[in-house]
């Protein structure tokens, strides 16, 4: 936490599963997680619709949150959405191009789900955004 | 063909080797293949599957029957597959051709690709066995072809090198075999290549047996030149004898005669039989005495011999033939008679002649003093009583003086015939020498003979007219008689007595009227008077 920035830090640090703060969703479990991202379901377990955001800054975060996902790197997950894209049956999570678009976007929308470092969260974030789970190395 | 009975035999043999080995390796082939493909076809599904195993997860996982059919269709696609089934939690996917049975099938877990502990489904695949089975057939057939055409070119070239290093060999052997002829210089030739093999041992053996025939042919064939020769030689001698000779069976059958006794046969005037009894006994006078003198000369082994006369007479002269009978036996002991015939006739009938000449007084024709002896002697010995007469001529001399030896001869042959018509049958008249006579006649007692000497007396004392003379002649004569056994019984002794008593009477009988006939006296008596 106190080396924030440096690559070698970055595995180390954790990510936080952020959802609006009105969602019913308190928890996920990593499976239901692997289910949204993966495009198995489109819901959340109380049947809300979900909307997954990826992020592409800062370096590292989007590969660190896919190996601590489903443990694959993103070359990989690449890979299966192009396979899955093809048939027109799921979709890839929409992108963001920040932690702070990402998280202006959450707090706008009631349907979104997405990732950031948990070091990256002010408490003015906290206010807008809820943390439902914490993914760690 | 004969020809190729070997090859034929030989080909026959190969093929159904070949035909036997080929079934039996294509079906053991057969089922290693088939075995060997149904693991390849395991092998190559679980492969196949590996590969499409993600997107299979991934259709699972998200419940995309579009991305399953793909998955479906990849597998169906496979020659070793005859069906897939896609069987998950949202759908069910099975191709046209899936059976709900079938024995060979491989299933495979689908699970999460993210959660490889979550399964989401099964993949059924089932094997196409039709297929493995076709390809293992195929291989097995290409196989069994390979080794037909294997067998084929095997037999063919068997067949070959059988024809040419053995068939072809023989027969050169064979024919040059069949060519030959024992006992000639001529030997088999060994085949090209086959100095050293077992056919050119073959005919090396051959030609070993060659040779010992060869001499052994040409030792018999000087053997039967040899035996030929003597052959003839005795032929010459049996056929060129002149005596006859027969071989025949001990009961008479002929067997073998020679020109001789068909000549024999001719003169004799018998016809040509094979059987003229034992012996030829037909042939013969008297056949038993044939029989007996054979047999007693066989009973002492002996080689019979005998003369014997024919009963045929030849312008009534009798036939003598010697009997030469010896009998063979044979080494399988069969008996055999060889009989030898010798004619005799002409021996015979000289001896004849001479045993009249020496018995026969020329002049006379009546026995003389020799047979008279001999006739005494035979008495003597049979013990048979006889009585002897000696008799003398008187006045003889003055006619042989007077009138000549030829007068003299015509008186002899008067007084020989005058004897010999009394004397009785059983009796001898004889010239006993110059006028002297004998008388020799078994069973006449003296009283019998005076009887006669008186008849003779008579006779003899009649004038006696000479043939050649024209004049008369008148002789008396003087006899002493002896009997046998009663006044000796030894010959010289009985003739001396006889000689005694006529010349006791010569005197008187010389008188007219006075007795002619003296009887001998004792010679006790005799010898007496004498002293």
């Amino acid at each position: 936490m106190l080396f924030s920035g440096a690559a070698l830090a970055e595995k180390t640090k954790s990510i936080s599963v952020i959802v609006h703060a009105d969602n019913t969703t308190d928890t996920l479990t990593k499976k239901q997680l692997i289910d949204l991202y993966m495009g198995r379901y489109v819901a959340f377990p109380d049947n809300q619709s979900a909307q997954p955001v990826d992020t592409l800054t800062p370096e590292g975060l989007k590969s660190q949150f896919y190996k601590r996902l489903v443990n694959m790197p993103l070359s990989r997950v690449n890979a299966y959405w192009s396979r899955v894209k093809f048939t027109g049956r799921a979709t890839p999570p929409s992108t963001q191009d920040s932690e702070q678009v990402l998280l202006n976007f959450i707090a706008n929308n009631p349907n979104a789900i997405g990732y950031v470092f948990s070091d990256s969260l002010s408490l003015k974030d906290k206010q807008d955004v809820k943390v439902i789970m914490e993914l760690y190395e | 063909m004969n020809k190729s009975g070997l090859l034929l035999r030989l080909a026959i043999s190969i093929s159904f080797a070949a035909v036997f080995v080929g079934f039996i390796s294509s079906q053991v082939f057969f089922k290693l293949a088939y075995q060997k493909n149904l693991d390849e076809t395991q092998a190559s599904i679980e492969q196949l599957y590996e590969v499409v195993s993600p997107t299979a997860n991934i259709a699972a996982y998200l419940g995309d029957q579009e991305l399953a059919k793909e998955v479906i269709n990849g597998l169906d696609n496979h020659q070793a597959i005859l069906a897939a089934a896609f069987i998950s939690e949202q759908f069910s996917i099975r191709s046209d051709t899936y059976q709900s049975t079938q024995n060979k099938q491989t299933e495979f877990v689908v699970s999460s690709p993210f959660m490889p502990s979550e399964q989401l489904g099964t993949v059924i695949v089932q094997h196409n066995l039709a297929y493995i089975e076709k390809d293992s057939q195929i291989a097995a057939r290409f196989l069994s072809n390979s080794l037909l055409v294997q067998a084929f070119v095997v037999t063919a070239i068997a067949i070959f090198i059988a024809f040419y290093f053995i068939t072809k060999p023989i027969l050169i052997i064979a024919k040059s075999l069949h060519s030959l002829n024992p006992g000639t210089a001529r030997r088999l030739k060994k085949p090209t290549f086959h100095d050293k093999s077992e056919l050119g041992n073959l005919v090396e053996d051959i030609n070993l047996l060659l040779d010992k025939a060869e001499d052994q042919i040409s030792q018999e064939r000087l053997l039967r030149s040899e035996i030929e020769v003597l052959e003839k030689r005795f032929r010459l001698l049996f056929e060129n004898s002149v005596a006859p000779i027969i071989l025949m069976e001990p009961r008479g059958n002929i067997l073998l005669t020679n020109d001789a006794f068909k000549t024999l046969l001719e003169r004799i005037e018998q016809p040509i039989k094979k059987n003229y009894g034992a012996i030829l006994s037909e042939l013969f006078e008297t056949p038993e005495l044939l029989t007996r003198s054979v047999n007693s000369a066989f009973l002492n082994d002996e080689i019979a011999i005998g003369e014997h006369r024919l009963k045929f007479k030849e312008e009534n002269k009798t036939i003598w033939l010697q009997v030469v009978v010896s009998s063979i036996v044979t080494d399988d002991l069969k008996s055999y008679y060889q009989i030898t015939l010798n004619d005799v006739s002409k021996k015979r009938d000289e001896l004849d002649k001479l045993s009249r000449r020496a018995d026969y007084d020329a002049l006379t024709n009546m026995t003389n003093r020799h047979a008279a002896e001999k006739q005494i002697d035979q008495l003597v010995k049979s013990k048979s009583p006889f009585i002897f007469v000696l008799m003398d001529l008187n006045g003889f001399k003055q006619v042989n003086d007077i009138y000549g030896h030829d007068a003299g001869d015509e008186v002899l042959i008067f007084v020989a015939n005058q004897l010999k018509q009394l004397t009785p049958k059983n009796g001898l008249a004889c010239r006993w020498g110059g006028d002297e006579f004998v008388l020799i006649l078994p069973g006449v007692d003296h009283h019998q003979f005076e009887t006669l000497a008186e008849q003779i007396t008579t006779r003899i004392v009649k004038p006696y007219t000479l043939v050649s003379r024209q004049a008369n002649v008148q002789v008396s004569l003087c006899m002493g008689a002896a009997l046998y056994p009663y006044d000796s019984n030894h010959k010289s002794e009985l003739i001396h007595l006889a000689d005694k008593a006529m010349y006791a009477i010569k005197p008187e009988s010389k008188t007219p009227g006075g007795r002619s006939l003296a009887f001998a006296a004792p010679i006790d008596s005799l010898e007496r008077k004498y002293e």
